[in-house]
């Protein structure tokens, strides 16, 4: 079946198996190696992507359903000032290690930025609960996450 | 494999009726099922453009939730009130509630469907439509069994009703899982109770995860109804006697009957003795 859709702001024709994974077709067939295949049932989210202003779990989620939608990775946000805020916020804090989960959790933080949530540690925990990390204990995130919003503040208001 | 994408609900239901669909609301249970639920023959109807089936509205005092509407949908609605943010935050996470629907949830028809526990204790009613008319069925009747439901192969389930008036009700809600996020519960225990002054004047209870289907009684909840908070305390024993045979938890990889039924019960006494 053939399914359209815009990836990263560009548009896209696939020819597929309608129940595939996003998550796979992304990797394979569009080579968005950013998007990590984990467990594959929707528990680790390190393939989160933005479908329209949705974060979902690509693994679980059929491509038939991305028909005429708009879909954003890691590599359709490097250019915004919410990723510059936080790579920064990401790095100072010390939050990658391994690093396989962090396009999801980027993305999980971006779409938070974009609904101007405010970032107490309770909310972060919320939005971060469908993503796993097995690094880093997940404190060096939150704080990664806080600072993030404080650059990212900083940024707008200037 | 054909796959069809309704717009409207008429439009759904003449495709249901006319070719043998397997129907995709949310997909998160789908996808990891789709070997066993998808047979070679089967052509695909996917609803999520079907914009009426995600509706959320109030009329005549009866609240109306679209089957496709999904759980973040249900968390943000200004119509729903507080047991419907206590349940729906403690099922899944943030980016599978943007995908899983009401619908999908009940038509899983898991014992451990944390939805079906919420639709139970409301004593809603399911709408199930079809080309040949739309009937109304109690929720208890809908769900026949685990996985099973009385939903045959022409029809959808296209809404929820339940009344506006139980807003005014005080809720109790506890999953018990393994972590906050992301799992399936051991069980679920919930209780509803509306006061006139110091008497609980009507009292529902309801357990999920310890039988077939979700357990409530009537029978039991009419006899300790119209009943003041005191009384209430000092039966909680024989409530909890009463409620016993109703539980038949399994054994299964996520908990054991045992636990299950032990940890319920105490709820249940819990419930009766420090909430209400």
């Amino acid at each position: 079946m053939k399914i359209d859709f815009f990836l990263n702001h560009t548009f896209c024709t696939v020819d597929t198996d309608p129940l595939r994974s996003l998550a796979d077709v992304l990797r394979r067939d569009f080579n968005q190696t950013d998007v990590k295949q984990g467990c594959g049932e929707g528990e680790c989210g390190a393939c989160a992507v933005l479908v329209e202003t949705n974060v979902v779990h690509s693994c679980i989620y059929p491509v038939v359903m991305a028909q005429d939608k708009k879909i954003l990775t890691l590599r359709g946000i490097l250019d915004t000032s919410e990723y510059q805020a936080i790579k920064k916020g990401f790095s100072d804090a010390g939050s990658v290690q391994c690093g396989f989960c962090t396009p999801g959790i980027v993305i999980v933080c971006y779409d938070m930025f974009k609904k101007n949530v405010q970032p107490s540690k309770d909310t972060i925990m919320e939005y971060l609960s469908g993503n796993l990390c097995r690094c880093t204990g997940y404190n060096s995130i939150f704080r990664g996450m806080a600072l993030a919003f404080e650059y990212y503040k900083n940024m707008v208001r200037r | 494999m054909r796959v069809f994408f309704p717009v409207t609900l008429s439009q759904a239901l003449s495709l249901r009726s006319e070719y043998k669909c397997t129907v995709l609301s949310g997909g998160t249970d789908f996808m990891l099922k789709k070997q066993v639920l998808l047979s070679n023959e089967s052509d695909l109807l996917v609803l999520q453009k079907v914009e009426e089936l995600r509706e959320i509205s109030v009329k005549d005092g009866i609240i109306h939730v679209g089957a496709c509407a999904t759980q973040t949908d249900i968390l943000e609605s200004s119509l729903l009130w507080g047991v419907f943010r206590d349940v729906v935050s403690c099922m899944s996470c943030p980016s599978i509630r943007n995908l899983a629907t009401i619908g999908g949830n009940i038509c899983n028809a898991s014992p451990a469907g944390d939805l079906i526990l919420l639709m139970s204790l409301l004593d809603a009613n399911v709408v199930v439509q079809s080309l040949h008319g739309r009937k109304t069925i109690k929720i208890h009747d809908f769900i026949t069994g685990p996985g099973k439901t009385v939903l045959k192969e022409d029809e959808l389930l296209t809404e929820f009703c339940f009344e506006d008036s139980l807003r005014s009700y005080s809720y109790f809600y506890k999953k018990v899982g393994t972590r906050k996020a992301n799992a399936l519960s051991k069980l679920s225990f919930a209780g509803a109770a509306k006061y006139s002054g110091n008497t609980v004047s009507d009292i529902r209870i309801a357990i999920g995860a310890v039988a077939p289907v979700v357990v409530r009684s009537a029978e039991i909840e009419k006899l300790f109804s119209n009943r003041s908070r005191q009384e209430l305390n000092d039966s909680s024993y024989s409530i909890s006697k009463l409620y016993e045979k109703y539980l038949k938890p399994i054994d299964d990889q996520r908990s054991n009957a045992m636990y299950r039924k032990k940890v319920s019960l105490n709820l249940l006494k819990y419930y009766i003795e420090r909430v209400i």
